[in-house]
């Protein structure tokens, strides 16, 4: 192999690296909104398993198997503290005290019950495609099911969100009214 | 229909998103030697970033084996770290024991030259050896220094602790010639004078018995 040609593959694999690490906010970005305690970090972390490993993230879209690293260093992350090490994958921590809260974790009430009621695969499908804008095929491929499987999961994440919002909502009201309620 | 409701009401609570754009963290990934069924080895001419130092990028990890200013030789199946000094900034600890003896805690690769140099300053004029190994730690807590080869007895004791338990892991390309690439735990460490690097009889270290 020449010398340009050693230059011209170079070029080319840092090229390749620069589209995936194109997603480094979106990774940062998905590890703060699962309650990362250093999201940044991560998502460098996620980047750098990435050039590592470059012949095994997939081409067309790499931000599935981002996910997949950064939700297995989220784990680590978890493990490595006392105090949210015990919080099972997905959890979004809002049961966390309020000082480990990132602002933008502060969800209104009802939702954040309902989320927090969720069981975490529901919840996680639900986000990937709310919150994380993924196309169902992408999100099931981060959760490594099948695009089928993550559509009848998310169905059933939506109708079981959905009632516990109603649930949530037809309580409410008689409190409202009834301010001199009280619990016999 | 009451589904796109649903989404749309958590759309609206989505958190905020992240600016994607780093170009120093970038330069420093692309810097290491990266898959090898794809990239050459990171002293690369052809890369733009080809003779880049490369410092961690997380501020979590600590990583002990890395840094031009280490000296790394292998004895065996370890490796040998010799604290030298150097002009990094600290992030180290060192305490003086309630015993007399001294703890250096290494949090990160740059802080071993500050730590040989607070030493010295605190009139223990020694080099302190470490000695990796692979795998991570079976024990954890700070490790008794012995003496190097014709070193005297340390006075005060001294004792180091590598991160929080004696383990550490190293990334790829974060040591000479990537030797040291895995997870490695502290076997040993030995003080000597400063014209002494070499092994000296050890301890176990974090490794632990059986």
């Amino acid at each position: 192999m020449t010398k340009q040609d050693h230059q011209s593959d170079r070029t080319a694999v840092e090229a390749r690296f620069a589209e995936i690490f194109a997603h480094l906010g979106f990774i940062s970005t998905y590890a703060r909104r699962r309650g990362a305690r250093d999201p940044d970090g991560i998502a460098a972390e996620a980047m750098a398993i990435a050039w590592r490993r470059l012949a095994d993230v997939p081409t067309a879209d790499a931000r599935p198997w981002l996910i997949v690293t950064a939700r297995n260093l989220l784990l680590a992350e978890r493990r490595s503290n006392p105090e949210t090490g015990r919080q099972p994958l997905g959890d979004i921590e809002l049961e966390a005290p309020a000082e480990q809260l990132p602002s933008e974790l502060d969800l209104d009430p009802d939702l954040a019950h309902g989320l927090r009621a969720l069981p975490e695969k529901d919840r996680e499908a639900l986000l990937l495609i709310a919150w994380d804008d993924l196309t169902p095929a992408l999100a099931a491929a981060s959760l490594g099911i099948s695009p089928t499987a993550f559509r009848v999961r998310l169905h059933r994440a939506r109708r079981r969100l959905s009632g516990l919002l109603t649930e949530q909502a037809s309580i409410q009201p008689v409190a409202a009214h009834q301010p001199n309620w009280r619990q016999t | 229909m009451k589904d796109d409701r649903l989404m749309r009401r958590l759309r609206a609570a989505r958190p905020g998103a992240e600016p994607g754009n780093d170009t120093a963290l970038f330069a420093r990934i692309v810097a290491e030697p990266g898959d090898p069924r794809l990239v050459q080895a990171p002293d690369d001419p052809s890369s733009q970033f080809a003779g880049r130092k490369v410092r961690s990028w997380t501020r979590a990890r600590p990583r002990v084996l890395a840094g031009s200013t280490l000296g790394l030789a292998g004895v065996g199946a370890a490796l040998v770290l010799v604290l030298s000094g150097s002009s990094a900034p600290p992030a180290f600890a060192i305490t003086t024991n309630s015993d007399g003896s001294v703890t250096v805690q290494i949090n990160d690769d740059s802080s071993l030259p500050a730590a040989n140099q607070k030493l010295t300053a605190m009139g223990i004029d020694e080099q302190v050896t470490i000695y990796m190994v692979p795998g991570a730690a079976t024990v954890s807590g700070a490790v008794n220094c012995t003496p190097g080869p014709g070193a005297g007895v340390p006075r005060p004791p001294v004792k180091v602790l590598v991160g929080t338990d004696g383990t550490d892991v190293i990334g790829s390309g974060q040591s000479a010639g990537n030797t040291g690439e895995g997870t490695f735990h502290l076997a040993r460490c030995t003080v000597a004078p400063d014209s002494d690097t070499g092994p000296g009889t050890g301890n176990t270290g974090n490794t632990g018995a059986g």
